[in-house]
């Protein structure tokens, strides 16, 4: 048995850059961390920085890290008190957390029944309206195409059609025309069907040059709930979020306060305890609407701590632990902005094929207004296994604009070698004149963005110069190992040693 | 010596001279001096102009270099002079009538697969979708033609570069 006095002991279910986090966070609170891994993330680093870490499998997720069997059995073996999910994988699974209840542990999250009601996205919908929340125009489940042609018809096209169980953007399709409907429907039922093992789906009209603007909520046992203001998630491609920032430039202190409230009302209406985000559509002319509520510690929270000052996680353990919350909501001021890229491994330049590979060398920006949340290090990998996400760079000023002049100058210091990474696409956004202006949409990167963009012929330019000198090397018996090989041998001696140079004696300075 | 250097559709020729870590690069704009020093690791250190630079120089067959610089992988082909003229040569006898392969971009799972053995497909028709990481990719026929050799269905594995058919015009 432990003494009473021992640490709680936190078994993080998750893997990469937000297992990291969530292990930050317990350690900052003097916990006693666990880490699961798969059998390819043996040394990765959420292993080596938790207090100890147990195998649950093999790399395919299935087997691993949604395992609940190994997970479960791990919590059993290592006395763990707590279990904290992390975002994906099993964080909004209400079976998963009922079973960590049922085995006696004490879940860092919202209570099943919650989840469940939330990840229905036709009950959330419902839910959200007896709160008092404004919805899109929209479908109850839809049957036959020609039920959805009708209901098209009456709320006015465009429509999006949602698979009802889906999330992260998948399962979702906009529609301009019915012919567009129709074809759609099946894709969507398909993918819905595999993606999420049910494939009802509905309607929604799409609200074209609108803003997704999501609040924070921070709830307690106890029937209270506070918002942590908003961040504006409109940088999107195919509905994954690229760019995050607060606070939204367009948000009068009035809708602020409305969408706040209306987020808590929703949030103790369905008796939601913890951390959790309800997402909004905001429309151009000031209307806003609900989207769905994620039951869960979202991807881009750093952002809202960098502003108020709150550890997201931290107050996770705290509220789950039945403490009462420790502000009340007149307390909560935030502070300046912040923005969040996400480090994708892809290439933009080629369709953001995903990318995966050895880490060949990392160098992360540091310096004024920088944070650097991130899964890997030089040495490691990215696999094909799970999400390409692989870390997420958040800078913060006391106003956007230096936000945003961090955030670029922070990007060009960004080195990951190796693997391909849409850090070029991300420079691209931060610096796009509409961005700049705050002109941000939910199709701002579909509207806005061609790969041509890309293009550095000062970069093309450089690689000539480099390539031709490669070969020369390789002719001249210079270039160590012919082919395939992907490094040269180490030179002797220090190479950044000043020489006598032919710079000089040639005169070629 | 000199190159011919290739980089998407575009070709210059550059006459470089050196010894072992600090070269003169002739080009039509004129001359560059590059300094190279190798790092360890399979990085260099680049300076030209002034600026300095860390690369990576991943060689594949066939003069094909793929250059890690300024955050991005640039793919260059560099021939000497001769060897870029054989290589124009055999790509001319491809030339426009020659069947192209289609390879999987990527290692994942084939979700569906579009065409079928024989089929007539134009330039960018989807061929299959592939989900790899949790995105599902379309993957389009490179040219117009008919489609031989399909290997693939719904539920497969594949690597990298397999190849799933041709596409013969």
């Amino acid at each position: 048995m432990r003494p009473a006095s021992s640490p709680p002991r936190l078994l993080v279910a998750n893997r990469g850059e937000i297992a990291c986090r969530i292990i930050r966070g317990a350690r900052d609170e003097g916990w006693h961390t666990i880490a699961v891994y798969s059998e390819v993330d043996r040394t990765a680093p959420h292993v080596m920085m938790a207090d100890e870490a147990h195998g649950v499998g093999a790399a395919p997720s299935p087997e691993s890290y949604l395992n609940a069997t190994r997970i479960l059995d791990v919590a059993a073996r290592t006395g763990a008190t707590h279990v904290h999910p992390g975002y994906g994988f099993f964080s909004e699974n209400a079976e998963f957390a009922q079973a960590v209840v049922e085995a006696g542990l004490c879940w860092i999250g919202p209570p099943p029944h919650a989840v469940r009601s939330m990840g229905d996205k036709v009950a959330a919908r419902t839910a959200a309206e007896k709160a008092g929340v404004p919805l899109i125009p929209g479908s109850p489940p839809l049957g036959k195409p020609d039920e959805a042609i009708e209901t098209a018809a009456r709320i006015g096209y465009p429509v999006l059609i949602k698979a009802a169980f889906g999330g992260g953007g998948k399962g979702m399709r906009l529609c301009h025309t019915p012919e567009e409907l129709v074809q759609a429907l099946a894709l969507t039922r398909g993918e819905a069907g595999r993606s999420f093992g049910n494939d009802t789906i509905f309607l929604e009209r799409a609200l074209l040059k609108a803003r997704h603007v999501e609040i924070q909520v921070l709830c307690d046992a106890h029937g209270h709930g506070v918002y942590l203001g908003e961040r504006e998630c409109s940088i999107q491609r195919r509905h994954q979020k690229l760019v995050e920032g607060t606070p939204c430039l367009v948000l009068t202190p009035e809708i602020r306060r409305a969408m706040g409230e209306a987020a808590v009302r929703l949030s103790l209406g369905i008796g939601y305890v913890n951390a959790g985000t309800i997402e909004f559509l905001l429309d151009e002319d000031g209307s806003f609407y609900f989207l769905e509520m994620n039951t869960r510690l979202q991807v881009e929270h750093p952002i809202t701590e960098q502003v108020t000052g709150i550890d997201l996680v931290r107050a996770q353990l705290h509220v789950a632990q039945g403490e009462p919350l420790p502000f009340t909501q007149e307390e909560i001021v935030p502070r300046g902005a912040a923005i969040e890229c996400r480090i994708i491994a892809e290439d933009p330049a080629a369709g953001f094929l995903p990318a995966s590979g050895p880490i060949l060398w990392a160098r992360l920006p540091e310096g004024p207004g920088v944070r650097n949340d991130v899964g890997f290090e030089t040495g490691g990998e990215v696999s094909v296994h799970y999400d390409s996400m692989i870390g997420k760079l958040i800078t913060f000023g006391n106003d956007r604009e230096e936000a945003r002049q961090r955030m670029l100058r922070a990007l060009r210091e960004y080195v990951i070698e190796g693997v391909r990474t849409n850090l070029p696409f991300l420079e691209w956004v931060l610096a796009h004149p509409e961005f700049v202006a705050g002109h941000t949409y939910t199709r701002f990167v579909e509207d806005h963005f061609r790969s041509e963009d890309l293009r550095r012929p000062d970069v093309d330019a450089l690689a000539t110069l480099i390539a031709a000198v490669a070969a020369h090397r390789d002719r001249t018996g210079h270039g160590g190992a012919s082919v395939s090989t992907r490094s040269d041998p180490a030179p002797a001696g220090d190479p950044l040693a000043p020489r006598p140079s032919a710079w000089k004696t040639r005169g070629w300075r | 010596m000199k190159f011919v250097i290739q980089l998407g559709d575009q070709e210059r020729i550059l006459d470089v001279e050196g010894d072992r870590d600090r070269f003169r690069i002739a080009g039509d704009d004129g001359d560059r001096l590059l300094q190279w020093s190798n790092l360890g690791h399979g990085r260099h250190l680049i300076v030209v102009d002034g600026r300095s630079h860390f690369a990576r120089i991943h060689r594949g067959g066939a003069g094909e270099y793929t250059i890690e610089v300024e955050g991005r992988q640039t793919a260059v082909r560099a021939f000497d002079e001769i060897s870029a003229r054989a290589s124009r040569a055999q790509q001319e006898v491809r030339g426009a009538a020659g069947p192209a392969e289609v390879l999987a971009p990527m290692p994942g799972t084939v979700i569906q697969v579009l065409v079928s053995e024989g089929d007539s497909v134009d330039q960018g028709q989807a061929l299959f979708t592939i989900e790899a990481m949790k995105m599902q990719n379309e993957i389009a026929a490179p040219i117009a033609g008919v489609v031989r050799g399909l290997r693939i269905e719904p539920g497969q594995a594949v690597e990298a570069r397999f190849k799933v058919c041709r596409i013969e015009p």
